[in-house]
């Protein structure tokens, strides 16, 4: 016996015929087992990106104050109750803000304190309310400086003014040893809850800052990586479905630009270009051209190669059909991947930009602005830094982890055994 | 036959954990290898063949759950930890693979692995010396040894199975798993390979497990054969014994399906109807019995036994075991 | 005669990739030294391109540097001179040309703010202090990521494996500036034992002799180890986080490719042969992924000039990505010009490298 039959190969696995048969949401279901961890990894990244879009959607729901309005003192950390500014006045005397109409009224305060400028603040605001009112009165208090709150009382007590401004907490204490002076109007007293993340130095909240930023970071990530999508794609599959000395330059260009580093070319950009969202989207979207362009030209290459495609073109099928109709389904798994790491990656360099100053104007509610202000301000207020940055972290990851899990789940290469 | 066991698997199982649950690819199979024999085993793709190679050196990949005694010179390899038993492999018992030029390493000379190889297990044996080991095994399988030096993928097809004999033998292994060895090679090239196999068995006294879909090749050097099916065990006695004494349903198809060159044109050959059965939820009883031209009510419910039914020549068939009385009067009233 | 630091590092560094791609040629089998050519053949166009692109993008787009330098108060005199001085007035063929004769003669023109200084001299100060951050950096995320992305592999869809895949796309989510800023907070701010800026104190500073401009080999040479502790002393906080976020890129590289090697059937070839799982897994299977890794670390480099940009700004340590930043600011157009094209041509001859390393390693290369 010479015979060398062969028993004939098994061909497709069992589990994938029962995948063909299951459902939509319960092969969803069924991923937790065979993907593990990464089944995981995709559904919490998923949940938190929904959870992002609806806050760059709506900020303004999540949102407690207007971003570029400054809502309270500088520099306020997470948590700590804004400091409650009093008049103090002689019982009997001025008690109330309004009692202070005139002119040349003088109030007490501590040198370098904040009093001054809540007096001012809150005594513009007020004036502003009465000739709304239809009061047309003058309510300009001059301040008379102080060195310590306790001189400042005792030339109230002596009547040296009508009144003191001061912290609460400062003077409460005092009064025993004055017990003709009482507590009057509380002046800055319209938000007495804490700001959950603290204020910048300019007394904007940092939290809805953060929220706002949202919108900006993923307008111009998305907006970039479409833009660099619907250019790439196309002169990826066109360079690998018909090869040529033309493909070979682009090709070329593509490679050199590919190996550019991204962000110093955005920089070179957005530097001549100038500042302006639509410039930063610009630049961020000619960096990731190149990406799709070798990715889809690559697979494209391998696809056509394929005899089901050879059949196709044997059957009389046009060059337009086949492109459509069996290459570009194939990649577009690789397709989704690139674009979510490349949001992520486009998140990280827009941050980047607008961190070295360049891309956005100044008073964007931006995480790379507010990084680099912050800074500034790192040694007081280590909040300025920390939550901008976290929220970049966490919309990157969110975005990166997608694309990760995702390719793992997609990546035949990488199935086990 | 003098009994002269050198390996003996004892209710041997082995499962996969997959996507789709536990695919049941060797159950409980127990069979010898007797000291000195070529052991052929046959079976369609996917009945077990190379999961069962795989257990007798514990190389299954991490998602396999094997259990069972594998009693090798007195000791149970399957209590042993993962140090001795990564000493038994390449030393006691080892295995030449499928695909010679995915086997070997594509960055490592051929030398460097037979020299790493006898390193590895004989740390005491200089590193000139390995080399002259080396030398001298290649150049005993017919390699000039100045291509110690070449890299995989200069060396041919055949010089590349050679060194993956010459990696068996270089330890003097007992026992050598070869796992569809030849299935790569063009038929001369066999034909060598085999003759090769042959003398080399003769002069180191080698006990081979020869692991094929080539029944030919079977026939032609191997002292015993064992007919595996679905994971289990179908038939096992000496190769005139399967062939000419058929006992198994399934090997008599199996055979039966083999083309004859001598065959005339106008005999069709037999194509066995149905497919292997998914190993995940494989049939009950025989897990054969959905294919099987003398199936009976009992096939499908209960599993028969490997059983010795002539003198050594064992069969895992109902048709040669008492079937139990329930099923019997079943066939009575039908 | 005096030669320039820059002309020094440029000169040895060239020399060095000289004599590897010699040495590649002279071991290496014919097909290699075809390859080669071909290679650094290839070069050229991509030099070419690619310092094409940067002039097209800084001249061509909607923009004009006279107008950004001299803000839109600028008198029409001041910037008709302007014009002529910077030979805007050329047909933009004849400028490329002019600006391609100069980029081969090394010659990036002069500040325009830094009364006229050559941008090459310049850049002698600030490249030392780049390759001073960078080559650390490097070294400290090959070594950590390539070690620990095999060691993930090893253990895939264990819980190490998912940990340390974790802790790579966190710090690769990390924008590098900030991560840079919580590192200063902590250990500058915070614990107060970390400097956060500069490379040196200004103290010993003024104590140490330069010659490379590379502080720790300066103050070796000199021996002088006050300098060399306060150099190394400031590069701590910003190799640490340079290369802590190449170290996650480095972790998924290595561990893809391990994984793919781990799968091959030479591994569990040498496993049936008894070889140490040690050996088979850093040995057999590390060193077969090492050459695709060698590779994707080529790629990897234009990720590091980047991030060295920013934890050059983060730190203000005065390398070249500094020097970018400020002259943008400062509306230098030349240097900015000048800066990027020098990150072009080391992108090049980097990926030249890589290629042939690639090649060299890889026996199996035909070319
Ligand atoms: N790593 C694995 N994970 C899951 N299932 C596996 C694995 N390896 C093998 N199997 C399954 O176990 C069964 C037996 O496989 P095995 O490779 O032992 O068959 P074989 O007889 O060697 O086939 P062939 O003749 O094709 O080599 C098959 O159904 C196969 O699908
Ligand atoms: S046990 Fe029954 S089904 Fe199985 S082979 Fe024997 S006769 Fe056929
Ligand atoms: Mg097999």
């Amino acid at each position: 016996m010479t015979s060398t039959e062969q028993i004939p190969i098994e061909d497709i696995p069992q589990w994938q015929k029962d995948l063909d048969q299951a459902g939509f949401v319960r092969r969803f279901l069924l991923g937790r087992r065979w993907f593990g961890a990464d089944w995981w990894f995709a559904v919490i990244s998923g949940v938190l990106l929904i959870f992002v879009f609806s806050m760059a959607i709506f900020p303004g729901l999540y949102a407690p104050f207007d971003p570029r309005q400054e809502v309270g003192p500088g520099q306020l950390a997470p948590g700590q109750i804004p400091p409650t500014f009093v008049l103090v006045g002689e019982s009997g005397g001025a008690t109330e803000l309004d009692d202070l109409i005139g002119e040349d009224v003088r109030i007490g305060i501590v040198i370098g304190s904040e009093s001054a400028q809540v007096m001012r603040e809150v005594a513009e605001q007020r004036e502003e309310e009465l000739k709304a009112e239809g009061q047309n009165v003058m309510l300009r208090p001059r301040p008379e400086r102080y060195g310590t709150i306790e001189e400042a009382l005792e030339g109230l007590s002596n009547g040296e003014v009508p009144a003191v401004i001061g912290l609460k907490d400062e003077i409460e204490p005092l009064l025993v040893s004055y017990p003709d002076l009482v507590i009057g109007e509380a002046l800055s007293g319209n938000i007495q809850k804490p700001f959950l993340l603290g204020t910048n130095q300019i007394g904007q909240d940092v939290l809805s800052r953060v929220i706002w930023g949202t919108r900006i970071a993923l307008l111009v990530s998305f907006s970039a990586a479409l833009f660099s999508l619907f250019v790439g794609v196309p002169l990826g599959l066109i360079a690998g479905f018909w090869s040529g000395g033309l493909e070979r330059v682009l090709t070329l260009v593509m490679d050199s630009l590919y190996s550019f580093p991204g962000l110093i070319l955005a920089i070179a950009i957005t530097s001549v270009l100038g500042p302006g969202i639509m410039n930063v989207i610009v630049a961020i979207a000619v960096l990731y051209v190149p990406t799709y362009y070798r990715i889809v030209r690559g697979q494209t290459l391998a696809v056509k190669e394929e005899l089901y495609v050879e059949a196709a073109w044997s059957l009389g099928a046009r060059p337009f059909a086949i492109l459509t109709r069996y290459i570009f389904p194939n990649v577009i798994p690789s397709i989704v991947v690139i674009f979510s790491v490349n949001v992520a990656d486009a998140i990280l360099t827009e941050a980047g930009l607008s961190f070295i100053g360049l891309g956005l104007p100044p008073d964007t509610p931006d995480w790379g602005i507010d990084l680099a202000s912050g800074q500034n301000y790192m040694r007081q207020a280590w909040w300025l830094i920390t939550f901008p940055g976290l929220m970049v972290m966490f919309v990157t990851l969110g975005f990166s982890m997608l694309g990760e899990s995702l390719s793992e789940i997609l990546n035949p290469r990488l199935t086990e055994n | 036959m003098a009994n002269n066991t050198l390996l003996n698997i004892e209710n041997l199982s082995v499962e996969y954990k997959t996507r789709m649950g536990w695919v049941s690819a060797v159950d409980d199979v127990s069979m010898e290898i007797r000291q000195g024999e070529i052991l052929g085993l046959v079976g369609e793709s996917g009945c077990g063949k190379s999961t069962l190679g795989k257990a007798l050196l514990r190389i299954n990949p991490p998602s396999a759950r094997i259990s069972g005694h594998l009693w090798f010179h007195g000791e149970d390899l399957m209590t042993l930890d993962d140090e001795a038993m990564r000493q038994i492999r390449g030393q006691r018992i080892s295995m030449i693979f499928q695909d010679p030029m995915t086997s070997l390493n594509p960055i490592q000379r051929m030398g460097d692995h037979l020299i790493e190889t006898i390193l590895t297990h004989e740390p005491e044996v200089g590193k000139e010396e390995a080399r002259e080991r080396a030398a001298a095994l290649v150049d005993r399988l017919g390699i000039s040894s100045n291509r110690l030096d070449d890299y995989p993928h200069q060396l041919s097809g055949g010089m590349r199975q050679r060194v993956m004999i010459g990696l068996a033998l270089a330890l003097n292994a007992d026992l050598i798993v070869a796992d569809e060895a030849t299935t790569s090679l063009d038929v001369i090239v066999e034909a060598q390979f085999v003759e090769l196999l042959k003398e080399l068995r003769d002069e180191f006294n080698l006990t081979i497990l020869l692991i094929t879909h080539n029944i030919g090749l079977v026939a032609e050097i191997s002292d015993r054969v064992a007919v595996m099916y679905a994971g289990r065990m179908a038939e096992l006695s000496d190769a005139r014994s399967v062939f000419k004494e058929t006992l198994h349903p399934y090997t008599q198809g199996l055979l039966k399906a083999v083309p004859n060159i001598q065959i005339d044109d106008d005999e069709e050959l037999y194509m066995m109807g149905g497919s292997p059965p998914d190993l995940v939820e494989p049939p009950m009883g025989c897990r054969y019995h959905p294919r099987c031209p003398k199936v009976m009510p009992v096939c499908a419910a209960e599993p028969s036994h490997f059983l010795e039914s002539k003198p050594d020549h064992f069969v895992n068939c109902w048709l040669y075991e008492d079937i139990p009385a329930e099923y019997a009067d079943k066939e009575l009233s039908e | 005669m005096h030669i320039s630091p820059l002309t020094g590092i440029c000169a040895s560094s060239l020399g060095v990739a000289l004599l590897l791609i010699v040495y590649a040629f002279v071991r290496g089998s014919k097909g290699l030294r075809s390859y080669i050519v071909t290679r650094v053949l290839l070069t050229l166009p991509m030099v070419l391109i690619l310092v094409s692109v940067i002039f097209f993008v800084m001249r061509v787009i909607p923009g004009d540097p006279v107008t950004s330098e001299l803000g839109p108060r600028g008198t029409p005199q001041a910037k008709e001179r302007m014009r002529e001085q910077l030979g805007l007035n050329d047909p933009i063929m004849v400028q490329y040309v002019k600006y391609l004769g100069r980029v081969v003669r090394l010659d990036l023109g002069t500040s325009l703010v830094q009364g006229n200084r050559p941008i090459v001299d310049e850049l002698s100060e600030r490249l030392p202090a780049t390759l001073e951050l960078v080559v650390p950096a490097m070294v400290v995320a090959v070594g950590f990521g390539v070690l620990s992305g095999t060691f993930a592999a090893d253990r895939r869809k264990r819980p190490s494996d998912y940990g340390l895949r974790l802790f790579s796309i966190t710090v690769y989510s990390m924008p590098i500036f900030w991560l840079g800023l919580i590192l200063q907070v902590i250990f500058g701010v915070g614990l107060g034992i970390m400097p956060v800026a500069g490379r040196i104190d200004a103290i010993v500073n003024t104590t140490l002799d330069r010659y490379t401009n590379l502080l720790v080999v300066d103050s070796i040479i000199t021996g002088n180890w006050a300098a060399l502790g306060s150099s190394l002393h400031h590069l701590v906080l910003p190799v640490l986080t340079l290369g802590l976020a190449l170290t996650g890129v480095f972790v998924r590289i290595s561990r893809i490719n391990v994984i793919e090697s781990l799968v091959e059937d030479y591994i569990l070839a040498a496993r049936a042969r008894g070889i140490r799982e040690r050996v088979v897994v850093y040995r057999h299977a590390l060193l077969n992924a090492l050459i695709p890794i060698v590779t994707l670390i080529g790629l990897q480099f234009s990720v590091l000039l980047a991030g060295a940009v920013l934890t050059e700004t983060t730190f203000s340590w005065p390398g070249m990505g500094l020097y970018l930043v400020e002259r943008i600011g400062q509306r230098d157009y030349t240097a900015v010009q000048g800066v990027i094209t020098v990150f072009a041509m080391s992108v090049a001859i980097i990926s030249l490298l890589t290629d042939i390393i690639y090649a060299f390693l890889d026996p199996r290369v035909r070319y």
